[in-house]
């Protein structure tokens, strides 16, 4: 497995576990009525701003202890740390998919807000969360096609 | 997305050729994952055309001795 795998691997954890924490923490929140008020958004935005550099910081952590776990596990003190010609091509893949995921979600919130009476904490959660799953998807296309091929 | 590619290669056989080149090695030679000198070697991936010279470099024979294109029948 290559670095850019292990990487890959670990940003797919991390996807799911912030998806899974924001999920329960929002969804706690708003059976505890914390959204039930006119400051909604912004009390969601505030929730929602911490999570983003967690996020970054835990998976830059998450994998630097990776990759000394993976040396000293193989007995590797130099790891190889190349990203190549293959990696960039599989990786632009992955994007196109995230990209997908993305747009769909922002459409459909846009579709909910017009027509099916959505409000606007709903839409900026599915737009938050179809970034979120639109990483986990684009992660999982690059893992498939590492292991497929191009 | 994962269909075969029509460019084959002779890779795994002129590795062996030369004195038992390992994938590492190449990879290291040609700067690549050895994950990728092992997609080539089985046909999951068709190199860049820069790539595909570095190789027929490293044994030190045109392009076409290296690699060959599978014309489909039309």
């Amino acid at each position: 497995m290559t670095h850019e795998e292990r990487s890959n691997l670990i940003a797919i954890f991390s996807a799911l576990a912030v998806i899974i924490y924001l999920a329960l923490k929002l969804s706690g929140m708003n059976e505890a009525g914390a959204f039930a008020g006119p400051d909604a958004v912004k009390i969601w935005a505030r929730t929602v701003l911490w999570i983003i550099p967690i996020s970054i910081v835990s998976m830059i952590v998450l994998t630097i202890l990776a990759t000394i776990l993976f040396a000293i596990v193989t007995n590797t003190p130099d790891p190889v740390l190349i990203v190549d010609e293959r990696d960039r091509q599989i990786g632009s893949w992955g994007t196109k998919v995230s990209i997908l995921a993305v747009s769909a979600g922002f459409i459909m919130s846009i579709i909910a807000l017009a027509f099916f009476g959505w409000t606007a904490l709903a839409a900026l959660n599915c737009i938050f969360f179809s970034f979120a799953i639109g990483d986990l998807f684009g992660n999982l296309t690059k893992m498939f096609l590492w292991r497929r091929g191009v | 997305m994962a269909k075969r590619p029509l460019v084959s290669n002779n890779i795994r056989r002129l590795r062996f050729n030369a004195d038992e080149m390992t994938q590492k090695v190449l990879a290291e030679k040609i700067g690549v994952t050895r994950q990728t000198v092992v997609a080539i070697e089985n046909a999951k991936y068709s190199p860049s055309l820069e790539l595909a010279f570095l190789i027929s470099d490293v044994f030190n024979l045109p392009l076409e001795e290296v690699f060959s294109f599978d014309k489909p029948s039309a």
